[in-house]
């Protein structure tokens, strides 16, 4: 739960640049976690130290967070425990919300609500629901509004108050915004409701800033005042976090009720606060307050001061986070088009004001005022559009940044292939050269044969003649023999490169196992004559066909064993006569269903600090130069993404490795 | 003159008896044939004094070839002299070359096999 309150700040301050970060300096001893988290010897204390670890990273550190969310998933699937399995994905679900990685991050929600809805999980489900109405509040309002009234019916169903409040809160914003005021209304005072006969842990001056603006809306100012008095005061004798924004709120209303030097007063408040506590979003929307104040008093000069500076910490504002910046810039530059043309109407509305009054003294003044006012006007405008500018060349920028990273992507995959196709190559040599001896030489034996069956029909030896054209037949069979053998070797090879369509079709992965395998081998014997390896295989022949992309499976085989043989090379270079090195391949039933398959060597094993690197792109142990470090990487995009499987690995340094796949039907 | 041949492809055999069908006519070579390196070593113990030349494929499973002239060159060294030992090898490559003749080959050769450079590989190591 707290990963969504925590979530839902963040989204706020996106949204209204006004509410603070309020995270709660949660102060934890992160050296013992980590040293619980690696040697617990129960796994589900170490689980529980991981997933702290995880929740404390989130906000203060993503990359942080997303190594200990990937620990925990990691020992949670050792351990079978799908709970904190879920738990440690929906941490990574929110980092990647809070980068702009909205359609990872929804992905994994996706996930994870199977997953609870599995356990049956009802709470957990709403929560997700709630995450999930956040994540499309920016861009897709209707879907968005779905998942909120699914948290809300859930959660009043089994009385969890906490989803409740947050998705009442959230559904009154949405009619709120699309003007179904008598339903905001509702919403908003369910929530305050909720809060109030509940006691949650949650600030009650928010949910009555909610309903305040739901009123404002209405146009009841009276009640507005009301509400907001009360949140006011509340926010006052709590110190709640929220006091900052109800009293900038309570200022606004006063400006629009015509009371600007009442409405100054809570301005300065807030204002003195913020030198004691610098917050740049509070700031900001303090200063549009400001100005607003200023406009109402006829300052003029103050009121362009604070609208400039309003500009100025918008700018800083969005420059905190690059991260940030990057996903928001579509919207913030659409909530930029509302100000300017907000700024637009004020302006007008002013002038025509101005030119009643001026009708009334000099129209001299007229002119001069509508000069002034279009001039200032002019300046306001210009000022807007080169923010404009701005931020759509930065938007360029980012969109030219990510077509140039995918152009090297797609490179250096294509780079990997070339590397796999090499090793391919030298394995079907050998495999293809034996055959070809055959060939070669039994039609050559045959035309001295036949020269001498020429020889002895003119002698007329027939029985000779006889003899020697029973050997011809007989080699003529060989060769025959031996050219279907190559042919075999050829065809097999073609029928990896045309399945470059990636189309799935019905596979018996015992075949593409054992095959990869033999050329695996073959392919490393070639480069290396000296080593040798025992193989071990165990196929159980019962297992399925299963829909795979045969080339892509054939290719995460083929980097597993090319890993196994290179491992059990490497060690007996310096290992003494006594080691055997030895590639294993058993195949079995996952409980899961479909096929699985468990490839293990004897070789150097892998030392736990690397462990979860070895699938991340780029990572090799290999010298410069010998491997690109995608091998794994991208064997793993094509088990999991591209068959939704699972590949796991199991090592003990210096004793074995053991690679698992598995692939559902 | 004595040849064992060593290779695990079974076809080698007549290739090499029909190859050579001439000089095994004329009694000038006698062959001998073993599938895997371990074979090729229980012929040597029982006839090792008899075979003058070895023709041994490098890519075999279980004991390769090269791991049998490594037994060759340090288990039958008494007299009478030592046998040749020729190796094959569908990798054509340098490295092979050298490793082979750095365990102690006399000779190397590709494939497919070149019987006309057999044959006069072998006069030379006949005389």
């Amino acid at each position: 739960m707290k990963r969504y309150l925590r979530r839902f700040r963040t989204l706020l301050s996106l949204i209204l640049p006004c509410l603070p970060l309020a995270v709660s300096a949660q102060i934890i001893n992160t050296d013992s976690l980590k040293h619980a988290g690696k040697y617990a010897q129960n796994s589900e204390m170490r689980i529980r130290a991981l997933t702290k670890l995880a929740d404390y990273y989130d906000g203060i550190n993503a990359d942080t967070c997303i190594y200990y969310a990937k620990l925990t998933i990691a020992e949670a699937i050792k351990a079978h425990d799908i709970r904190s399995e879920a738990y440690a994905t929906g941490d990574m679900a929110e980092v990647f919300m809070n980068q702009g990685n909205y359609v990872l991050a929804a992905n994994l929600d996706f996930k994870i609500l199977k997953i609870f809805e599995q356990l049956n999980d009802s709470s957990k489900i709403a929560n997700t629901y709630l995450g999930m109405g956040h994540l499309y509040s920016l861009n897709d309002t209707r879907t968005s509004y779905r998942y909120f009234t699914s948290c809300r019916i859930i959660s009043e169903k089994i009385k969890d108050y906490f989803n409740w409040y947050w998705a009442s809160a959230n559904l009154s914003k949405y009619f709120r915004k699309n003007n179904q005021l008598d339903s905001a209304l509702f919403y908003a005072t369910q929530a305050v409701d909720i809060q109030q006969q509940r006691h949650l842990a949650v600030s009650r001056p928010f949910g009555l800033l909610y309903l305040a603006t739901v009123y404002t809306k209405m146009n009841r100012p009276e009640l507005t005042v009301k509400v907001i008095r009360e949140a006011l005061q509340l926010a006052i004798a709590t110190k709640d976090p929220y006091l900052n924004q109800v009293q900038i709120f309570y200022a606004e209303q006063l400006v629009d009720a015509h009371r600007p030097d009442s409405a100054l007063i809570y301005a300065a408040k807030v204002q003195n606060h913020l030198t004691a506590n610098p917050d740049l979003s509070t700031a900001n929307h303090l200063y549009k307050v400001l100005a607003d104040i200023y406009r109402e008093k006829k300052q003029y000069k103050q009121a362009f001061e604070y609208q400039s500076m309003g500009i100025k910490t918008n700018d800083s504002l969005y420059n905190i986070s690059q991260v940030q910046q990057i996903s928001n810039l579509m919207f913030n530059e659409k909530q930029r088009q509302t100000d300017i043309k907000n700024a637009t109407i004020a302006y007008q509305d002013r002038i025509r004001f101005y030119a009643a009054i001026g009708v009334l003294i000099v129209a001299v003044i007229i002119a001069f005022i509508l000069l002034i006012s279009y001039k200032k006007q002019q300046k306001a405008n210009k000022l807007l559009k080169e923010q404009k500018k701005v931020i759509e060349q930065q938007r360029d920028q980012t969109n030219n940044a990510l077509s140039e990273l995918k152009t090297t992507q797609t490179q250096l995959i294509q780079s990997e292939k070339m590397a796999s196709l090499g090793e391919l190559t030298a394995g079907i040599a050998h495999e293809i050269q034996n055959p070809l001896n055959f060939v070669n030489n039994f039609s050559e034996v045959n035309t001295e044969l036949i020269d001498e069956m020429q020889e002895e029909i003119d002698k007329g030896d027939y029985n000779e003649v006889k003899a020697i054209a029973n050997d011809i037949k007989e080699n003529q069979q060989k060769i025959n023999q031996h050219g279907k053998r190559a042919d075999a070797i050829v065809k097999g090879m073609l029928e990896h490169s045309r399945n470059n369509s990636g189309q799935k079709e019905p596979t018996d992965l015992n075949v593409i196992a054992e095959e990869f395998m033999r050329l695996s081998y073959h392919g490393l014997r070639a480069k290396d004559k000296s080593f040798n390896a025992e193989l071990i295989t165990h196929f159980d022949p019962g297992l399925p066909k299963i829909e795979v992309v045969q080339q892509d499976i054939g290719r995460v085989m083929l980097n597993l064993f090319n890993n196994a043989f290179y491992t059990v090379n490497q060690k007996a270079k310096t290992a003494g006569s006594n080691y055997k090195p030895t590639v294993e391949i058993k195949t079995f039933a996952p409980p899961s269903g479909g096929w699985g398959a468990k490839v293990r060597d004897n070789g150097i094993g892998i030392p736990d600090a690397i462990k979860v690197k070895i699938m991340q792109p780029f990572f090799t142990t290999k010298p410069t130069g010998e491997g690109t470090g995608l091998g794994l990487s991208l064997s793993y995009d094509i088990v999991v993404k591209g068959h939704g499987g699972k590949l796991e690995v199991e090592s003990e340094e210096g004793k074995y490795t053991e690679f698992k796949i598995s692939i559902p039907i | 003159m004595k040849i064992l041949v060593v290779d695990d492809e079974a076809d080698v055999q007549p290739l090499f008896i029909q190859r050579f069908r001439k000089e095994i006519k004329n009694n000038e070579i006698e062959f001998t044939f073993a599938q895997s390196g371990e074979e090729a070593l229980n012929v040597l113990h029982e006839a090792h004094s008899e075979i003058v030349l070895i023709l041994s494929d490098i890519n075999m499973p279980g004991m390769s070839g090269l791991e049998l002239l490594t037994h060759i060159r340090h288990d039958f060294h008494n007299p009478p002299p030592p046998p040749v030992v020729m190796m094959i090898t569908a990798y054509g490559d340098e490295e092979n070359h050298r490793q082979a003749m750095e365990n102690g080959a006399d000779d190397f050769l590709t494939k497919p096999l070149d019987f006309s450079l057999l044959k006069e590989k072998l006069k030379t190591f006949g005389e």
